[in-house]
């Protein structure tokens, strides 16, 4: 109500619980659920009649968003965000977006650029380029 | 004329004074004239003149705007003696002698610090009666003296002025009634007798109101003074004295103010001519002759000007009052219309004069009198605020015009807590929180940094601060109650997206009202709730009656009223009702038949067939008098409501039952694998009676012989006790059932359902399973009538015996609640015999059954079946000799089969039994005429029963007699057996499966499932690269070799 | 976004259940119960990854029925205000349009879509810029910003922006 405590993912309010989880890419979660779809269709008869519409619809848009497909390069992709300091929500947000500049970068994640750490723009455009250098050798 | 009588009232009333003087003359020698005309004038000023003449006005302002002004308390204050109209008012006219407007204002007011009874006294007990002129006015200047020289505080507060009002232990007010008419009269009697008589009276003051008719008012301390006084008055009735509560007593002597300070750019309202009603901003004050400029939104009807400007005939005027537009200066000018512009002196600004009134920028500006407006409470809705804004004006002027909107908060506007926004002066654009609210004043703790921790703002300089995304509450206005999401800040409006529509609908939400609001009608809440969806019993999206037997569902529900959209099919019809106009819900669940005479239930999904919403489809939300309501979530109007004639409706659905499939395919399967003997006809199977077989069991199908099935029953045990349902499935001893109220299939055991079985209505959702995503229609007309019309019924064997595929079992088993279904052909069914000529090996296969003409039902099938068929003696037979179908020995293929059409009048499907025919056709050639398998083909993989065990295999023939060659082993590598098809199970493929399509028109094709939906299959034909929908329990696994 | 969180909740299991086949008994029931659901703390529950620990049942009075607390991860995607995340556009109208982002809906005001690009209808309403260059459709794929979410009873609906740098149009439909 006093508009303070408020909820703004772009400045990392979004919940002691949820900061402190393990937030995952797209790609991840693709990974996740398509698995478990194909453990489904092993177990069951009908694996449609047992995945729930969300499971479905998330499926759906996980693959259709996914910037990696290949399960080294999403594994590299977080390797390389996590060298430097992010919020797993920071970096899950970069993975998903793959901003190309240092700018678009900080638009997507107006959060990055607090507490130091990163020192210019320089420095969010290298780990830019690592991640297009990932998906370049995907 | 007010005017006018106002003077005739003045001299009237110096007449009757002179009059009475004289009479008192008589009695006490009185001798002093004083100029009460000048207060009686006064009093008359009381009601808004429409004009005031000037020293009238010099009397306003002197005396301060009118207002209110407790009697028993005047001078009490500046303020209520600078809103004072003065009334009668004995004591002080006595007092003050001709000067009293002034005295009035000002020198009274000091009297007051002495002592708020002292000044009566005196007067009253003055001996002042032969005083002269000159001594009166000589006091009087000492008095007003002496008054200029005390500074009185001009801001009296409201403690102060608490103080003010009558106690229980000031004089009370009286209400004494007297002569209708003569109030003022009887009131100036009461003064002049306290004149004469002094001290003796023992009443304070008397008051006539001009707006009270017989009745005047007195204070006095007791109820004795008043009688006392009144005693020998001819025009006051004494009887009866009331006391005014004390409460009451400010009320009584409160005047609306009249003069609030107009300044530019307030909102005002016409109040009469034709612009009456209309909203106008003030653009000029003149507060000297009482006018102001006005800008509004012209009326104007251009072509009857022009006739006017040149003066022509003025048809009769006509009685309606031109619709507001801008002036159009280029559409004037066509119509010849002297156009001229001008500078104005004052303020530079260009005018264009149209026939003596002046426009500016499409506005009117219009200069009338003050009286001619009303500025009390105008609360201008956004439409108007909308129009008013022109190009040339930007959004600042907007906020500075909102403060007069302002001025109409309730107190308690902002609390702690409230995002606001400075909007004015010095701090404008701060944003804060409100920490105190004084009374004027608002504490708030701004959010940029190095400032003071709270700063105090005139409330009037605040608004409340909103972003996109907060989740608000509307609190006052017409849209009171709505909550929803802000969507966009425009200066003082929000855009949100309202809640309410979104309720009720679980997945997608097409259509939100976006209303606009004031920032200042809007709470932030963060209620989950989806706003006001209720008042009394009623609810939104209710089904309702109304007073005149209309009917409709709320789709809106306002802050005092419910939109309806009526029960009229043809075009959409919402009437905004009073809840009070509403006489009841409708909750009565009722059942109506679609053009298909297809019973259409709530929550049917139905498609509209015809009228302006043709083609849109949804689930039926209610059903009245053979109206149905439908939510069609992308339907953008009535949140979403359609209204639609059953009988232009078809069903598309059911409920579905879900979850099920499995189940019903094995079920389906399970039916083959043990075929019911039916000998009780054997002269059906002229042939070996394969056909009929088929016909017979398929119709047993799914819970064949069952007598339950489709039955509506109770459940008497378990969680779902109490609940009623259909029964979709039996099981041995369990229970498939689609519970009616929860829209779920359970299971439950036999033992516990209710027995007292009725045959139920038919079953929505065979038509589902039947044609599959074929044309829903189709199946749709025929299971609904089996008994009744035979000829449905005869259509319906052939074809789905055609299909031969299991699933047609299950959209014909509901529908036959007899268990041996063929004794219902027999009896009821003439028609049916017909059908068996057709089971003819030979016959070209199931054409009817590729193409699925949605709409056409049984009729077109079989049309192109018959000829494609090309077997003459179909049709020739068929439709030629219509033999009494009532032979039932010749039926196995006989050609002259007798063609149902001319037994069945009137069925629109024509033949609808001959399409089956074809069906069955398909089936023989293939495997042979023989039974169960038919559809078993090679080189599918499938479930081999075999006493102690199932094993996987693979067909590599089937034989003759419809038994199978199985390789066992899921490659086909295995020993070989030959199986019975009954022991036979197709193995249902899974997405991405090769497949082999064992029925229709692509049977024998193969293909690659690339999706399943529900019972459909999508597939992938391999040779001619279709992707085709078909139904799951056609298609079998394909052995990979 | 997506999360993976772990969560626990009491799982009721009739006695008839009891045997060899509780453990599995207990997480099929889970999965039926839990996946697919939506809360406003913790979002959609896509799918349930594992069962960490399930607790001592505790046998309820009088129905014989058994409580067990069971922790299990699982897959939530949970939308946050001011979150930039992509959809795929549901339907477009006069008011603006829906997207889809895995299970929550998300619709963008036409106040949230920039003033240049205009409301066109027809048999595929969208909307486009002046210069028709770019263009939101149905099936379009978009770059929004969450402003606001509204949680109910069985779902999560935000509204969002597009009227903000780098965020619109990523793919066109038409254009492939």
């Amino acid at each position: 109500m006093s508009g303070e405590e408020e909820e703004n993912a772009a400045e990392l309010k979004i919940g002691d619980e949820f900061l402190k989880a393990k937030c995952l890419m797209n790609c991840e979660v693709a990974l996740i659920l398509e698995h478990k779809y194909e453990q489904l269709q092993q177990t069951s008869e009908d694996p449609l009649n047992q995945i729930s519409q969300v499971f479905e619809k998330s499926l759906q848009y996980v693959k259709r968003f996914s910037r990696y497909k290949n399960p080294d390069a999403v594994r590299q992709v977080r390797e390389v965000l996590s060298r430097y300091q992010l919020a797993e929500f920071e970096l899950c947000v970069l993975g998903n977006l793959c901003p190309e500049t240092a700018e678009e970068a900080m638009a997507m994640v107006p959060s990055i650029t607090t507490k130091g750490r990163f020192q210019d723009d320089y420095a969010i455009d290298k780990m830019l380029n690592d991640l297009s250098m990932i998906k370049k050798f995907e | 004329m007010p005017r006018r009588r106002d003077e005739d009232e003045e001299v009237e009333d110096d007449d009757y004074e002179d009059q009475y003087d004289e009479e008192e003359e008589e009695d006490d020698r009185s001798s002093r004239k004083r100029k009460r005309s000048d207060f009686i004038d006064d009093a008359a000023e009381e009601d808004d003149d429409e004009e005031e003449d000037d020293d009238d006005d010099e009397d306003y302002g002197g005396g301060g705007g009118g207002g209110r002004r407790p009697k028993p308390k005047k001078r009490g204050s500046q303020f209520f003696d600078l809103e004072a109209q003065v009334d009668s008012d004995e004591d002080e006219e006595e007092e003050e002698g001709e000067d009293d407007f002034i005295v009035d204002g000002g020198a009274d007011i000091p009297d007051e610090d002495d002592g708020r009874r002292m000044h009566r006294r005196p007067l009253l007990s003055r001996e002042d009666e032969q005083e002269d002129v000159e001594a009166l006015e000589r006091r009087i200047q000492a008095r007003y003296a002496r008054s200029s020289h005390t500074e009185y505080d001009e801001e009296t507060t409201d403690v102060e002025q608490q103080a003010l009002l009558p106690s229980v232990r000031d004089p009370k007010l009286w209400m004494v009634k007297c002569a209708i008419g003569r109030e003022r009269e009887a009131a100036v009697c009461l003064m002049q007798k306290c004149i004469d008589r002094g001290p003796e009276m023992q009443i304070r003051s008397a008051v006539a109101l001009d707006h009270l008719k017989n009745y005047i008012y007195v204070e006095a301390d007791k109820e004795a003074h008043v009688k006392e006084a009144c005693k020998g008055l001819r025009n006051i009735y004494s009887q009866k004295v009331m006391l005014v509560p004390i409460r009451e007593m400010t009320d009584v002597l409160s005047v609306e103010s009249k003069a609030i300070d107009l300044s530019r750019d307030t909102w005002v309202r016409m109040k009469i001519g034709n612009y009456k009603g209309d909203l106008a901003k003030v653009v000029d004050v003149d507060n000297v002759r009482q006018r102001v400029t006005v800008k509004l939104i012209p009326r104007i009807d251009l072509p009857a000007l022009a006739n006017k400007l040149e003066g022509r005939d003025v048809a009769k005027k006509k009685p309606f009052v031109p619709p507001p537009r801008f002036m159009n200066v280029d559409e004037a000018r066509e119509l010849h219309i002297r156009v001229e512009r001008r500078r104005d002196q004052m303020t530079g600004d260009y005018f264009e004069n149209i026939g003596g009134m002046l426009f500016k920028d499409g506005f009117l500006y219009k200069n009338v009198s003050m009286k001619s407006i009303s500025t009390q409470n105008i609360k201008p809705t956004f439409d108007e605020l909308e129009k008013f804004r022109s190009p040339g004006e930007n959004g600042e002027n907007d906020i500075a015009s909102l403060s007069t909107l302002f001025a109409n908060r309730k107190k308690g506007h902002f609390m702690k807590g409230d995002a606001v926004i400075v909007i004015k002066g010095d701090l404008k654009n701060l944003k804060g929180w409100v920490e105190k609210v004084d009374e004027e004043n608002v504490h708030i703790r701004p959010e940029m940094k190095g400032l003071p921790k709270t700063l105090a703002v005139n409330q009037k300089e605040l608004c409340k601060y909103f972003e996109p995304g907060n989740h608000v509450k509307v609190v006052s206005g017409t849209q009171e109650g709505a909550t929803g999401m802000v969507v966009k800040v425009e200066q003082h409006v929000l855009i949100i997206l309202s809640d309410t529509t979104k309720e009720h609908i679980h997945y997608s939400i097409t259509c939100f009202p976006q209303i606009r609001v004031f920032a200042d009608d809007v709470v932030e809440s963060s209620e989950v709730t989806t706003g006001i969806t209720k008042i009394g019993d009623y609810e939104l999206h209710d089904l309702v009656l109304l007073d005149n037997n209309s009917f409709g569902v709320v789709i809106r529900v306002e802050s005092e009223a419910f939109q309806v959209l009526k029960g009229v099919p043809d075009r959409p019809e919402v009437a905004l009702v009073k809840l009070r106009e509403i006489k009841c819900k409708l909750e009565k669940k009722s059942n109506v038949q679609d053009k298909n005479k297809n019973t259409v239930s709530v929550k049917d999904v139905v498609r509209i067939l015809e009228g302006s919403c043709k083609g849109k489809q949804g689930p039926v939300e209610h059903i009245f008098r053979g109206i149905l309501f439908i939510y069609d979530r992308h339907h953008l109007e009535h949140a979403g409501f359609i209204c639609a004639k059953a009988t232009s409706c078809v069903v598309v659905g059911g409920s579905r039952a879900n979850g099920g499939r499995n189940g019903d395919a094995y079920s389906r399967f399970d039916s083959l694998r043990t075929p019911p003997r039916i000998p009780q006809s054997p002269r059906r199977f002229p042939r070996g009676g394969p056909p009929v077989d088929y016909g017979g069991r398929h119709r047993g199908g799914r819970g064949r012989h069952d007598t339950l099935i489709g039955a509506t029953v109770k459940i008497r045990q378990g969680p779902d006790k109490g609940c009623k349902g259909r029964v979709l499935e039996v099981k041995g001893q369990s229970v498939r059932v689609e519970l009616e109220a929860r829209m779920k299939v359970v299971t439950v055991d036999r033992s516990i359902i209710s027995d007292n079985v009725e045959v139920s209505t038919p079953y929505r959702d065979a038509p589902r399973y039947g044609m599959g995503s074929e044309t829903p229609m189709h199946p749709s007309r025929t299971p609904l009538h089996p008994y009744m019309t035979p000829m449905r019924d005869a259509g319906a064997t052939p074809i789905h015996d055609g299909m031969r595929t299991p699933m047609r079992d299950r959209a014909w088993n509901p529908y036959t609640p007899m268990s041996p279904p063929r004794d219902n052909w027999e009896d009821g069914n003439p028609a049916s015999w017909g059908t068996s000529p057709q089971y003819q090996p030979g016959s070209p296969p199931s054409r009817a059954y590729e193409a699925p003409t949605p709409g056409s039902g049984w009729a077109n099938t079989p049309g192109g079946n018959y000829s494609e068929a090309g077997t003459p003696r179909d049709s020739s037979s068929g439709y030629a000799n219509a033999p009494s179908p009532y032979l039932p020995s010749t039926p196995g293929g006989q050609p002259m089969t007798p063609n149902s059409a001319s037994y069945l009048p009137g069925t629109p499907g024509g033949q609808p039994m001959t399409p089956g025919t074809g069906g069955l056709d398909v089936m023989s050639p293939v495997i042979g005429s023989d039974n169960e398998g038919p559809w078993f083909m090679p080189d599918i993989l499938v479930k081999v029963h075999r006493p102690g065990e199932d094993s996987v295999g693979v067909i590599r023939e089937v034989l003759p007699d419809g038994s199978c060659k199985v390789i066992l082993g899921s490659s086909g590598n295995g020993e070989t057996i030959t199986s019975l098809p009954n022991d036979i199970e197709i193995v249902p493929p899974r997405k991405n499966d090769k497949i082999k399509i064992m029925g229709g028109a692509q049977r024998g094709a193969t293909g690659k499932l690339i999706g399943v939906d529900g019972t459909d299959g999508i597939v992938k034909v391999d040779d001619t690269l279709d992707v085709k929908i078909l139904d799951m329990v056609i298609l079998a696994k394909l052995a990979q070799p | 976004m997506f999360f993976h969180i772990v969560l626990e909740r009491n799982m009721q299991l009739h006695p008839r259940h009891f045997g060899r086949n509780l453990r599995e008994h207990l997480v099929s029931k889970l999965m039926k119960d839990v996946e697919g659901t939506c809360s406003g703390r913790h979002g959609f529950v896509v799918a349930i990854t594992g069962v960490d620990s399930i607790g001592k049942g505790l046998i309820r009075d009088g129905t014989g029925f058994v409580t067990f607390p069971v922790k299990y991860q699982c897959v939530v995607f949970r939308p946050f205000k001011g979150e930039i995340l992509e959809a795929v556009v549901t339907m477009v109208n006069k008011m603006g349009f829906f997207a889809e982002a895995g299970p929550v809906q998300i619709f963008v005001s036409n106040h949230l879509i920039p003033d240049d690009m205009e409301f066109q209808s027809g048999d595929m309403p969208n909307y486009t810029t002046s210069d028709g260059s770019v263009k939101i459709q149905k099936d379009s794929e978009v770059r929004l910003k969450i402003i606001g979410t509204r949680v109910d009873a069985t779902e999560i609906f935000c509204i969002g922006t597009i009227k903000d740098d780098f965020l619109g149009v990523i793919n066109d439909p038409t254009a492939v």
